[in-house]
């Protein structure tokens, strides 16, 4: 094969039209020239004039002109007809010759670039719709490189993540995007293994440090030089995720009450205060507050008290100093209430009321929401909740069921409360029949000692009718039998007066300087020195006429029995407790062998001193009663021949 | 009997009752020693010391009463003696108590008289003899 023939094989088999012309017309085409312009064969294309391969005639002139200038061109673009009229583009580049005869022709080729045309166009507009896309959905589009960071993003991107404009981003290093670094390598990785990602949930950071929940998409493609891009779209899901945090949150809130309410539906009374307190734990948890707790308002004394409380680690228990506070003190909480609105108090150092302010800061309050606990449209009390740590708000769905939930506490607190006075009752009418048996017996006894003594005398008498000492001894009984009969009195006064004890506030003081100053004259004959040391202002919450008769018989007592030749001192003390008044009479006299004698000693009828026996039991048994009733108790300590301390708690 | 009664002891805190039983006692034991103490303390103490043949005791004293007594003396090895209860309770479980307590002859009433004392130890040969 010589080469005319390798090269008319090119000619023939390339997909470029190749073609020889001279002034007059096209000398040769191959075979790709023909099918380009839509002619069956070479012979055809030749014998028409080539003018007519142009969709602008003038456009041969031009190119011929520019040929003979330059001696050749390339990839001049031009538009050229077929056969059938259709237009296409073309490229063509050409090369000029003279021959041995001075005359001039041209080779040339010529490649139809329509499809190329079409293509690019194509690409064009798919830009621009890929720009489109980019500029105007919800997603932020982005482009990374392995190693190197964010090439491309697009305008969301930018919004998305905070910044002016892209640039800003592409300076950035990839990991500022993230808000655990640690995260984005993991799905570099992921990506890397498995070539791409779907709907990943990540935490990302803005350019301010706010963080925001993205869901996030990624593939991974292979460029030239074996550069690794990854492209992906992340989407804002912060609302989503926070309406479906807050659904979460309903629903786990009404399990909770849920909870509370089925629980204590059949549940013994003894076991409530208990559980009481932990739904006030779990509540308290699941707002994420610091203390939750319950008050109780007694409209009747105008006072309230803290009577639950459930307080997180570390947080200081503020129930001792919430007890018996004055209704008309904190204006801002209990007005609120007893018109039946819930108070919540976002800043406690905004509020304007001086007092209540003070005493909520003094509990190292921040925010604090209570609702009312309403039974028949009265205000039983409230249900609250603290932050201490932190601020807190309330959305109006927390605190609906916050209402719910003290809607649900009252009725415990209503049925415990009715039961416990039911039982209360029993035990009390228990106790005053006892008391009144135990009494009926004692006083029978007392009444029949004394008038045996007086048959008995009568008698004796009868023989020897002058006697002076069976005379003093008539004297005697029947002033016994007149104080059996003052007890019979005292008594049931005390019945009378325990079921309508209505306490009141008594200055400790003031009664017992009131005792003193009736025994005076014994004190004084006696030789006894007496020594007080109660506060000018200590208040007791009682029945006055029981501390009088209480101090009454501790003081006379300690005279008669506790003090000896040379030991004469009784001292009575005050002081305050935590929610108590203890109040000490001490005497340095023979003292009581507990050992043996401490369960008698408030026993109706017991008595521990021959010396003198005009006691009837009566003294200690009632003291007991009196300070019982009114929600007191009392206590002793003793040692023989050291002394005797009367210990009384009060409500202060 | 009282030709056998040598020593008697009255327990009781009422210093008039002790005077009164005294007197009605001695009508009834003209040959008896008469013992009173004023509790049960110095009951068990005259005891540790003395024998008796009637001790006539008080339920409700001072320091030790009548019942604490008898515990005691449950608990003690000691000459035979008869043992009445002198009380003015109406407690119907102080009866049943006396009744049921084995060193307890009977449970005499106040006031103390010739008559009821007598009758009490009646009452006690007549249980003896069944």
């Amino acid at each position: 094969m010589d080469a005319s023939q390798l090269l008319e094989s090119i000619n023939q088999n390339i997909n470029e039209g190749i073609y020889r012309s001279d002034e007059r017309g096209l000398i040769y085409v191959n075979h790709a020239f023909a099918k380009m312009f839509g002619y069956p064969s070479e012979e055809e294309v030749l014998s028409r004039s080539s003018l007519k391969l142009y969709k602008e005639p003038s456009e041969r002139a031009r190119l011929v002109e520019k040929l003979k200038a330059f001696g050749s061109f390339e990839n001049e673009e031009v538009t050229l007809l077929r056969k059938d009229g259709q237009e296409f583009d073309a490229l063509i580049s050409s090369v000029i010759y003279e021959d041995a005869n001075g005359k001039i022709f041209w080779d040339g080729a010529i490649r139809d670039v329509t499809e190329l045309r079409e293509t690019s166009r194509l690409a064009k507009a798919s830009d621009r719709l890929l720009q489109n896309i980019s500029t105007n959905i919800n997603e932020g589009i982005y482009r990374s490189v392995l190693g190197k960071g964010v090439i491309y993003v697009n305008d969301e991107f930018v919004r998305m993540f905070g910044y002016g404009k892209p640039e800003e981003i592409y300076d950035r290093k990839v990991i500022d995007l993230y808000l655990n670094p640690g995260e984005r390598e993991k799905l570099v990785e992921e990506l890397v293994e498995h070539g791409a990602i779907s709907n990943r949930e990540v935490e990302l950071k803005r350019k301010d440090g706010s963080t925001f929940w993205g869901y996030m998409s990624s593939i991974k493609t292979e460029g030239e030089n074996g550069a690794i891009y990854f492209d992906g779209a992340i989407r804002d899901i912060t609302k989503q995720k926070e309406s479906d945090e807050a659904l979460k949150y309903y629903a786990s809130m009404q399990k909770v009450l849920i909870n509370l309410s089925s629980e204590y539906i059949n549940m013994p009374v003894e076991l409530v205060d208990e559980s009481i307190v932990s739904s006030l734990e779990e509540l308290g948890k699941f707002v994420n507050a610091d203390r939750a707790y319950i008050f109780e308002y007694n409209l009747d004394s105008q006072l309230y008290s803290n009577t639950f409380e459930w307080y997180r680690k570390g947080i200081r228990s503020v129930i001792d100093e919430c007890q018996n506070l004055r209704m008309d003190q904190y204006p801002v909480l209990v007005d609120n209430h007893l018109e039946g609105k819930p108070v919540f108090i976002p800043d406690v150092s905004l509020l304007e009321e001086k007092e209540s302010r003070e005493m909520l800061q003094s509990q190292d309050i921040k925010s604090l929401i209570t609702v009312p606990m309403m039974s028949d449209d009265q205000c039983m009390g409230f249900v609250g909740f603290d932050s201490v740590r932190n601020f807190r708000s309330y959305t109006e769905d927390e605190i609906l069921l916050l209402k719910v939930t003290a809607e649900i506490l009252v009725n415990i607190v209503t049925r415990s409360r009715n039961q416990k006075q039911l039982e209360k009752l029993l035990v009390t009418t228990n106790m005053q029949n006892k008391r009144l048996k135990d009494f009926s017996y004692i006083t029978s006894h007392n009444f029949r000692s004394s008038v045996a003594n007086l048959i008995g005398l009568a008698n004796v008498l009868e023989s020897d009718p002058t006697n002076k000492e069976y005379l003093g001894m008539l004297k005697t009984t029947t002033s016994k039998l007149n104080d059996a009969i003052d007890n019979i009195n005292e008594l049931l006064n005390f019945e009378n007066e325990v079921s309508r004890l209505e306490p009141e506030n008594v200055n400790l003081l003031e009664t017992v300087n009131g005792v003193l100053e009736l025994n005076n004259q014994i004190i004084k004959e006696n030789e006894i020195e007496i020594k007080t040391d109660i506060e000018k202002n200590m208040i007791i919450n009682g029945s006055t006429t029981y501390l009088i008769s209480i101090f009454n018989n501790l003081i006379t007592n300690a005279i008669k029995y506790g003090t000896v030749e040379g030991s004469k001192k009784i001292e009575i003390s005050a002081k305050k407790l935590n929610k108590e008044i203890l109040v000490m009479i001490k005497d340095h006299g023979l003292g009581i062998d507990l050992g043996r004698f401490k369960e008698k000693v408030f026993k109706l009828g017991s008595r521990f001193h021959s010396r003198e026996s005009e006691g009837q039991g009566m003294g200690l048994f009632m003291t007991k009663q009196q300070t019982e009733a009114m929600g007191g108790r009392i206590d002793l300590e003793s040692e023989i021949n050291k002394g005797t301390t009367f210990k009384l708690y009060f409500n202060g | 009997m009282a030709s056998k009664v040598k020593k008697i002891l009255l327990v009781d805190d009422d210093d008039i009752f002790l005077v009164l039983g005294t007197i009605t006692i001695e009508k009834l034991f003209p040959d008896a020693e008469i013992f009173t103490v004023p509790h049960g303390e110095e009951a068990l103490e005259f005891l540790e010391e003395t024998d008796v043949d009637i001790m006539f005791l008080d339920l409700n004293m001072p320091i030790l009463d009548g019942w604490e007594v008898l515990e005691e003396l449950a608990k003690r090895e000691r000459k035979r003696m008869a043992i009445f209860v002198v009380t003015s309770s109406i407690d119907p479980s102080d009866r049943e108590k006396a009744n049921s307590n084995p060193l307890v002859y009977d449970l005499i009433e106040k006031p103390l008289d010739e008559s009821n004392i007598k009758s009490a130890i009646k009452k006690k040969r007549a249980s003896r003899s069944k």
